[in-house]
């Protein structure tokens, strides 16, 4: 169990590779992260936006130029990884192939000298704490696992040793949906149930959610914003992060304010007086997520649909289509009916407001306060 | 002329074997494929019998008469062995052909593994320019015809390196029958040949497998025990097929560069082989080509049982 502290870490990557991919632009600019003992955070971005590397720094694999790393208040910047006694998993596993699952749970404490009694005795111990099953997976080797058993013997590789800190790339953007699902509540498990601080880099919002107490939206090596998924939904710090948060996504129109009211696309409506107060005249963006719109009302705009998704289980339906040639997305119970026109009003008390072509949120409706 | 005949009826009798084999695996195909698939089949298997069985064939059997240019070729039964097995220049070209694959094999195919797997400790600009310059001078017999010069021991390179740089005496080279050996595989060393295969196959082990050793904790060398070396292994395998049978058989690279001398000192099976055939004793040539064939088998045999448990497989 460890309390992590990222101090301003600056990385680049000079080529160091054989083809040159040097675009100048560091990996990690200047991230700085703090995260609680037994805390699990979500790193979410997407391809090429440091996630990875991140992880990498922290594991010890890479040096950061600059920053420090700490665990639990020591400096363990430019301490080797063989040293840092943490675990991880990758994307695609990584398991010795030579070796069985077994060698592969033992492989730590062949390397540390310990006794054949001792790695003996904790494989056992892990292979229980893993669940129905596992024993099978011992025998054999990684070859002729699936990607879901190769997956679990990865995990078991690193709790095999009680790592104080556990770092997850991506661990299950390999397998099929339906696996990933299950995989996905069966990590969560062993996360609660060990009380493991834990990083789990992915590109896939949805497990970012699942997985963190608090997530990280990285963006070109930055870290855009840290919080809840709540405070990530109803309070982004960036336009890039509305957008990116959110699935469906949020639906962007430029509009303008003229004497507190906003004018779109012919119509207009008297702004709500806390957002007045925040969103000068002038032309602004209005963002608006699928459910941030009413049905039916007079002063509505026509959206005209392209298709409607229905989501029985949710009790709802989306409709894409659009307002002004922009795209947006509309939540529709789930029996509407199937027409080509709809009509929806804004819901400006739920509306996002952005500096027009920039990234500063002038206005966001804040985290709602549901019971 | 009885042979030719042979040849002509074994080479004809190539298209329906090729015919009742496609018969046999496929559930009853229309005439017409089969004719189809026996034609395609035709070329490469008739190359293949007149180029590869064939020869091979003849060997052994004109190994079994006295096959001369001119008078009648009887069968002599093992007559051409029997010289063969008693000749000590034959057992002398074995000794040179064993000591010059142990050499070859040791310093041109177990070396390269390990210098391959330290150059990827090398920043990876590095190696980029490392892999081009062992690509450069990878050529056949103009290099061969090159090191034959730098060997000169009058005006050669390596001379002017052992007298002027080392300050060493002038050394005989290849003209000492002690040395000749191991100055004949030194090039390959310098070539690098398997350690490009090495490289590349290296460069294809996700970076993943090493970061996962280091945050175990291992180092340098159980990383290259338990990653490197398992994961070369099946490549290591066929190239020390290839090496065995191109050590044991090799010919032309010793023929151009001391034409087995001094004093028979560096004359291999293969060539002592053409001699035989230029002084035209073909029952002893092919006699003694049945020798080497025996024994490059049974070494590919045993090197095939060493490597059979294969993890990767």
């Amino acid at each position: 169990m460890a309390r992590i502290d990222i101090d301003h870490v600056v990385k680049h990557y000079v080529d160091d590779r054989i083809v040159q991919t040097n675009t100048g632009r560091p990996a990690l600019d200047d991230v700085s992260l703090q995260v609680a003992d037994g805390e699990t955070i979500s790193i979410v971005g997407s391809s090429g936006c440091g996630k990875s590397t991140l992880l990498k720094v922290v594991a010890g694999i890479e040096d950061p130029d600059q920053g420090r790393v700490r665990y639990d208040g020591v400096d363990v910047t430019g301490v080797r990884p063989q040293e840092r006694g943490v675990g991880m998993v990758f994307q695609d596993y990584a398991l010795y192939p030579s070796m069985k699952g077994k060698g592969n749970l033992a492989y730590y404490f062949d390397v540390h000298d310990s006794s054949k009694e001792e790695a003996e005795q904790r494989v056992r111990e892990t292979a229980e704490r893993m669940g129905v099953g596992f024993d099978l997976l011992l025998g054999q080797v990684p070859t002729t696992l699936s990607g879901g058993e190769q997956q679990r013997v990865a995990i078991a590789r690193c709790i095999v040793r009680d790592p104080p800190l556990f770092l997850m790339d991506e661990p299950i953007c390999n397998l099929d949906a339906k696996l990933r699902e299950q995989t996905r509540v069966e990590i969560r498990k062993l996360l609660r149930k060990f009380k493991i601080t834990t990083l789990y880099v992915t590109h896939d919002q949805q497990e970012a959610i699942f997985m963190g107490d608090r997530i990280v939206v990285m963006r070109d090596g930055r870290i855009e914003q840290v919080g809840t998924f709540d405070d990530l939904y109803y309070t982004p710090a960036s336009r890039f992060v509305a957008t990116f948060i959110g699935s469906p996504p949020i639906s962007v129109l430029p509009a303008a304010v003229t004497d507190g009211r906003l004018q779109l696309a012919g119509a207009s409506w008297d702004l709500p007086s806390p957002v007045r107060a925040a969103v000068p005249d002038g032309p602004v963006d209005l963002a608006i997520r699928p459910e941030g719109w009413r049905l039916d009302e007079a002063d509505g705009l026509a959206v005209s649909v392209r298709h409607i998704e229905r989501l029985p289980t949710e009790r709802a339906a989306f409709a894409y289509g659009t307002v002004a040639g922009r795209n947006v997305t509309v939540i529709l119970p789930v029996d509407h009916p199937e027409r080509d026109q709809l009509t929806a009003t804004p819901d400006l008390d739920r509306a996002y407001f952005f500096e027009p072509d920039g990234e500063r949120p002038l206005h966001t409706p804040g985290v709602l306060e549901l019971f | 002329m009885t042979l030719q005949q042979e040849a002509t009826e074994t080479a004809g009798g190539a298209e329906p074997p090729a015919g009742t084999e496609s018969q046999v695996r496929e559930p009853a195909p229309s005439r017409r494929r089969r004719l189809e698939r026996a034609l395609f089949v035709l070329p490469a298997f008739s190359f293949q019998l007149t180029w590869g069985w064939y020869p091979l064939l003849m060997a052994f059997v004109i190994s079994f008469t006295n096959a001369r240019v001119r008078g009648p070729i009887e069968f002599t039964g093992l007559e051409s062995y029997e010289r063969m097995w008693s000749d000590p220049l034959v057992a002398e070209a074995f000794r040179v052909t064993a000591i010059y694959a142990v050499l070859s094999i040791g310093l041109t195919f177990f070396i390269p593994i390990f210098v391959a797997i330290l150059l990827m400790e090398m920043p990876k600009r590095h190696i980029r320019w490392m892999m081009l310059l062992w690509f450069i001078p990878l050529s056949g017999i103009a290099s061969t015809l090159l090191f034959r010069y730098m060997f000169n021991a009058q005006y050669g390179l390596f001379q002017w390196i052992a007298t002027e740089v080392l300050g060493l005496e002038p050394q005989p080279f290849l003209n000492s029958s002690d040395q000749v050996l191991f100055w004949l595989v030194f090039p390959g060393i310098l070539f690098f040949g398997p350690g490009l295969i090495y490289m590349a196959t290296l460069q294809g082990i996700p970076a993943s497998y090493y970061e996962a050793a280091e945050i175990e904790g291992a180092g340098f060398w159980r990383k290259m025990w338990t990653i490197s070396l398992p994961r070369l292994r099946p490549v290591i395998s066929m190239l020390l097929i290839f090496a065995v049978i191109g050590s044991t058989q090799v010919f032309e690279y010793p023929m151009i560069m001391t034409g087995g001398g001094p004093g028979g000192a560096s004359r291999t099976v293969v060539m002592y082989l053409y001699e035989l055939l230029q002084n035209l004793r073909y029952a002893d040539a092919t006699a003694l080509g049945v020798f080497l064939f025996i024994g490059t088998m049974l070494l590919v045999i045993i090197q095939r049982r060493f490597f059979r448990e294969d993890p990767d497989a």
